[in-house]
């Protein structure tokens, strides 16, 4: 009986620590948001530089 | 006596539309062109675009243009603008020898960006009389 029960106690303490290993390895990998794929309609980023200015007098 | 040339407010646009897709494109738009006074960072206020024309090569001219650019492509491109109020700084002669920044935002494919150059303005032309008797 007192070895059913230790290795019931071994193998929740085992299922712990597996379990919080993976917990921190997804944490990791797991919920990163993928960049959006650039499909054939994606519009472009535009940049823009202002090239040249003409003020009127008045 | 001779007659006044009349100058057009306007400016002048180097678009560059990249990391886009192959059919892709970026509706393009001048929200706010405002004129800004460097010496005290006041405003002289919003002046408003119209005419929007895009740079032919192949014309030499530029022509009508949709607003629209592609990915990879490079647009020069032109709007005329209302002509600037002066009045905040007394008139067009206190203008003169100034500097002052002219601050465009754009919008492309939902995406805003601002745009800066500063500009320096000349004394306005004036015709003399020689001061000689006759």
């Amino acid at each position: 009986m007192q070895m059913r029960m230790a290795g019931l106690l071994a193998a929740t303490v085992l299922a712990m620590a597996s379990g919080c290993t993976k917990q921190e390895r997804g944490g990791g990998t797991g919920e990163h948001p993928k960049p959006s794929p650039i499909t054939a309609d994606t519009p472009p980023q535009v940049s823009a530089v202002l090239s040249a200015v003409t003020l009127a007098d008045d | 006596m001779q007659a006044r040339s009349c100058t057009q407010s306007s400016l002048q646009l180097t678009l560059t539309g990249a990391n886009g897709g192959k059919t892709g494109r970026a509706d393009v738009k001048l929200l706010k062109v405002e004129l800004i006074d460097t010496a005290t960072g006041k405003s002289l206020g919003q002046l408003t675009p119209r005419n929007p024309r895009l740079w032919a090569d192949a014309a030499g001219a530029y022509q009508v243009w949709d607003q629209l650019i592609a990915n990879g492509q490079q647009a020069k491109v032109m709007f005329d603008l209302s002509a600037p109020d002066w009045s905040p700084i007394g008139g067009r002669w206190n203008a003169a020898g100034k500097v002052f920044r002219l601050q465009a935002t754009i919008s492309a494919g939902g995406a805003e960006s601002t745009a800066t150059r500063e500009v320096s303005i000349e004394a306005p032309e004036v015709m003399v009389d020689p001061m000689i008797e006759t």
